[in-house]
């Protein structure tokens, strides 16, 4: 009776447990479904201030599958920036990105797990060291907030202009 | 009752897992409908936004930025939807602007007065009462408060943190902006500076011109995913202003300052911030007194040079609770040790502070705070200035405020009941309520009105101090101002002074890119501070004694009334993607009267005649090229009230060339219109008025 009592005791102490634990995963999914509508709008206002060479009617973001951020970049699919209309492309590997991509999302992934980006191209990313890597603007969380930082040498090499505003706002700005 | 705590964690766990999921599904659902057409590698994808997406999308980078997550489904409020006279100086003003200091930022706040007096004081104010020594204004950096309670005013000249870390600066023009604080009648200003997020790398700003140096230093870290860190420090040398026949006024100033900012968010719910700063300098000020000669009496001029420091450490603690309730504790220490004319002014100030906001269902937003400061003051301690019967006064204050902001209409109609609450060991206990009430006409035009009450209460001069001034008064009986040697003696009985006021206010954008602002007001203000006169002697100096002016004595009172109506305007828009400007205009009309019964014998303690009824102001800033900017801004001031300052005109030009990303070279000057100009002058200090002269400087910002 005893152990039957305490096994019991045990399983119920498990399940709530359990329970805690769904809160915390379940609230960890709700934060990262937020941070990455916050992470899309920060990216669809940071193209607002890019400009970028060439004319072409639409502006082309590439991104992969399995980040996250992708589905929030979905939600940019249409919307305007200055005269071009953004398009989402969704990969499954990066590789297979096409070069027509003006923008690349390549998640926590390095920025030398991908080609150098080429004239007219962006690449973003969340590695933590990402714009030292060579990529063109690095996604930094900061607790619940989320920064952006801009390798400017990067954007100069694919003639690609940031606007000054938009470097003032940045947390990290190198060359 | 352990199967009670287990029940209750399943059920709690269980409800908010369900809350997450449904938030998930929302979202999943809006782009589950992206998988149409599914190419074999990649896919073009049109997925709807939730109505949450798109507020977020339609939010400016600066905004989205500040975002918390946990909050994200709060919608920022725009200048738009404020039930108050609010302006906010940004980063892209603060980065397009040639100011040497904040008060020269505050210069473009519509409304706002901003007179340099000399290079260790500059007089701000809004909705009149123009003085050095002005007290109804509340300054606040990062939350604390750190306006001077003791000797009246703000020492602005030790406002040193460094520009390029300044985030934004929120001008609240009135009194019920101020959730904080007894001495905000006429309005606030909050200076907040930058997370240390947002300053990573080196950063260093050099400043040379004519009369100003300013160099500014800056680096940043993020040590982890959850602490960032802070090293900055200023320095600044100022050769003061001009004498009316261009030399210099002699009042040199420089000093720096080294601080240290750290922000940790250890959990989405929490963040910390703690931050520390020292500052030291010294500056020139003149001095007079008599001087009996063989030509008889004069006020020879002589130089005291001044030192000053301040150390200060804040801790704030933020906590999200709920996506309803958000509350905040934060401590503040600062000592302060400062000489004026020679004579010394020390405090060591505590505070702390614990308030909350709540989002009690769909209709009521609750604001409650508590506050608790004391402040020990040592003031002068030598025959012409000092405390009167101690060495060390301290003052007890605790504050509180309550409001509720109530939704008749969802996001149309509201209005905003709430009160300040202070009780203190020097002039009893006070209630400051307002009324507000806010409605949304539509998308483009919203109207507001409000109704408060708020006091000032006397400061540590008017209660508990004793000075003796030598120069020449208007005493009545004499005609023109007469030799004097003034004695004034604090009253323990001065009572606070009680402003009533109402304001309305428009915002409407008539055009996309454009908007236009306007607020009305009109303030009673009754029991003002005065200088009451209680015996008038002949004087006697020399040997043998001969009679050379007026022996007077005086203490506070609060025998005068006054009462204030204007307006201030604002027009700003883009021209074209690359320009913008902003155009306003303010009018203040302020008679300021003694009680008849005292008339005789009673003075404002600040006159108001240095005031102007007209002030203007027209702003532009363009990008000339990708690399090129170019702004301007000109400033006229109608001559003041009382008729002794005459008006003036000025005009800053700022042209600046970013020769590489990290690198930007500005070329500025400032009041180009004149070779220098007057824009305040002390009546009862006979020395000679000090004037604004025409500066160019270069500047060089660089980051890394």
């Amino acid at each position: 009776m005893y152990r039957r009592s305490k096994h019991r005791q045990k399983t119920e102490w498990l399940i709530a447990l359990c329970g805690v634990a769904l809160l915390a995963l379940g609230n960890g999914v709700a934060v990262a479904q937020e941070r990455g509508d916050v992470k899309a709008a920060i990216v669809y206002n940071i193209l607002r201030f890019v400009s970028f060479p060439g004319s072409k009617p639409t502006l082309t973001v590439c991104a992969r599958r399995q980040d996250n951020l992708t589905e929030g970049l979905k939600g940019l699919q249409g919307r305007a920036v200055a005269t071009r209309k953004i398009d989402v492309v969704v990969y499954d590997r990066l590789d297979q990105a096409s070069a027509d991509c003006d923008v690349i999302y390549v998640g926590s992934a390095s920025a030398r797990s991908v080609q150098a980006p080429t004239r007219g191209q962006i690449l973003i990313g969340e590695h933590p060291a990402f714009i030292e890597q060579g990529g063109t603007v690095g996604l930094v969380n900061f607790g619940s907030q989320v920064r952006f930082t801009i390798n400017a040498r990067a954007a100069r090499n694919a003639e690609v202009r940031f606007s000054s505003q938009l470097m003032q706002l940045a947390a990290r700005v190198i060359s | 009752m352990r199967n009670s705590l287990k029940l209750c964690a399943f059920l709690f766990s269980t409800v908010v897992v369900d809350v997450a999921q449904a938030h998930a599904a929302r979202i999943e659902m809006a782009s589950s409908s992206a998988q149409d057409e599914v190419p074999s590698a990649s896919e073009s994808t049109a997925a709807p936004t939730d109505g949450r997406q798109d507020n977020l999308l339609d939010m400016s980078l600066e905004d989205l930025l500040s975002q918390e997550v946990t909050t994200a489904a709060k919608k920022a409020r725009r200048i738009g939807d404020s039930s108050s006279a609010i302006y906010v100086i940004n980063q892209n003003d603060i980065r397009k602007s040639s100011a040497r200091t904040v008060t020269d930022l505050l210069r473009q706040v519509p409304g706002l007065e901003v007179f340099e007096v000399s290079s260790s004081a500059t007089s701000v104010s809004a909705r009149g009462f123009s003085s050095r020594f002005a007290s109804n204004l509340l300054v606040m950096v990062d939350g604390a408060a750190i306006y001077s309670t003791s000797i009246s005013g703000m020492f602005w000249d030790q406002t040193l943190m460094p520009l390029q870390d300044i985030e934004r600066i929120e001008v609240i023009r009135g009194p019920g902006g101020a959730l904080w604080g007894s001495n905000s009648i006429n309005g606030v200003i909050n200076i907040i500076t930058k997370q240390s997020i947002d300053t990573q790398g080196l950063r260093a700003s050099a400043v040379a011109g004519a009369r100003d140096l300013r160099g500014e230093l800056g680096y940043g870290a993020r040590l982890s995913e959850s602490l960032a860190l802070r090293l900055y420090g200023t320095y600044r040398h100022s050769d003061g202003m001009k004498f009316s026949d261009g030399s210099d006024d002699r009042a040199v100033w420089q000093g720096g300052l080294g601080g240290a900012r750290f922000d940790y968010v250890p959990n989405s719910k929490d963040s910390l911030v703690f931050l520390s700063e020292y500052s030291n300098g010294d500056f020139d000020q003149p001095r007079t007194g008599f001087a009996l000669g063989p030509a008889g009496l004069s006020y020879p001029i002589s130089y005291v040079r001044n030192s000053f420091s301040s150390a200060h450490v804040l801790g704030r603690w933020t906590h999200t609770a709920s996506q309803s309730l958000t509350l905040a504790g934060q401590i503040y220490f600062n000592r302060l040790q400062r000489e004026e004319l020679g004579l010394l002014i020390a405090r060591d100030l505590y505070d702390a502070s614990f308030e909350g906001h709540w989002q009690a269902g769909s209709r009521h937003e609750i604001g409650f705070g508590v506050s608790a400061r004391i402040s020990r003051d040592r003031l002068g301690d030598s025959p012409i200035f000092g405390l009167l019967n101690k060495t060390v006064n301290t003052d007890r204050i605790a504050t509180g405020y309550l409001e509720d902001e109530i939704t008749l209409i969802p996001d149309r109609l509201r209005i905003t009941l709430g009160s300040k609450f202070e009780t203190n060991n020097f002039s009893g206990t006070n209630s400051q309520p307002n009324a507000r009430i806010f409605y949304r006409v539509n998308e483009k035009l919203s109207v507001w009105a409000a109704i408060s009450r708020a006091v000032r209460t006397p400061l540590l001069q008017e209660r508990e101090t004793r000075a003796t001034l030598e120069a020449p008064f208007a005493i009545p009986g004499f005609g023109s101002p007469i030799p004097t040697s003034l004695t004034i003696t604090g009253n323990p009985n001065s009572k606070a002074e009680v402003f009533h006021s109402l304001e309305a206010g428009i915002w409407s954008s008539p055009a996309r890119g454009w908007s236009f602002d306007a607020a009305v007001f009109y303030n009673h203000y009754k029991d003002l501070a005065t200088t009451n006169l209680l015996s008038v002697a002949p004087l006697f100096l020399g040997q043998p004694p001969q009679p050379v002016g007026v022996q007077a004595n005086a203490t506070f009172g609060n025998e005068a009334n006054a009462r204030s109506w204007g307006t201030e305007i604002l027009l700003s828009g883009s021209l074209t993607p690359d320009w913008s400007i902003e155009a306003s205009y303010s009018y203040l009309n302020l008679k300021i009267r003694t009680r008849a019964s005292s008339a005789a014998n009673a003075f404002p303690l600040i006159t108001g005649g240095l005031s102007s009824p007209h002030q203007l102001r027209l702003k532009s800033t363009a990008e000339i090229t990708e690399r090129v900017d170019l702004s301007g801004a000109v400033h006229y001031v109608s001559r003041s009230i009382d008729g002794l300052r005459p008006a003036f005109t000025d005009l800053d030009l700022r042209v600046a060339c970013r020769v590489t990303p990290n690198i930007e070279i500005a070329l500025s000057g400032r009041n180009l219109l004149s070779s220098k100009r007057l824009e305040y002058y002390q009546t009862n200090i006979p020395f000679p008025p000090t004037y604004v002269a025409r500066a160019g400087q270069i500047e060089i910002r660089t980051r890394y």
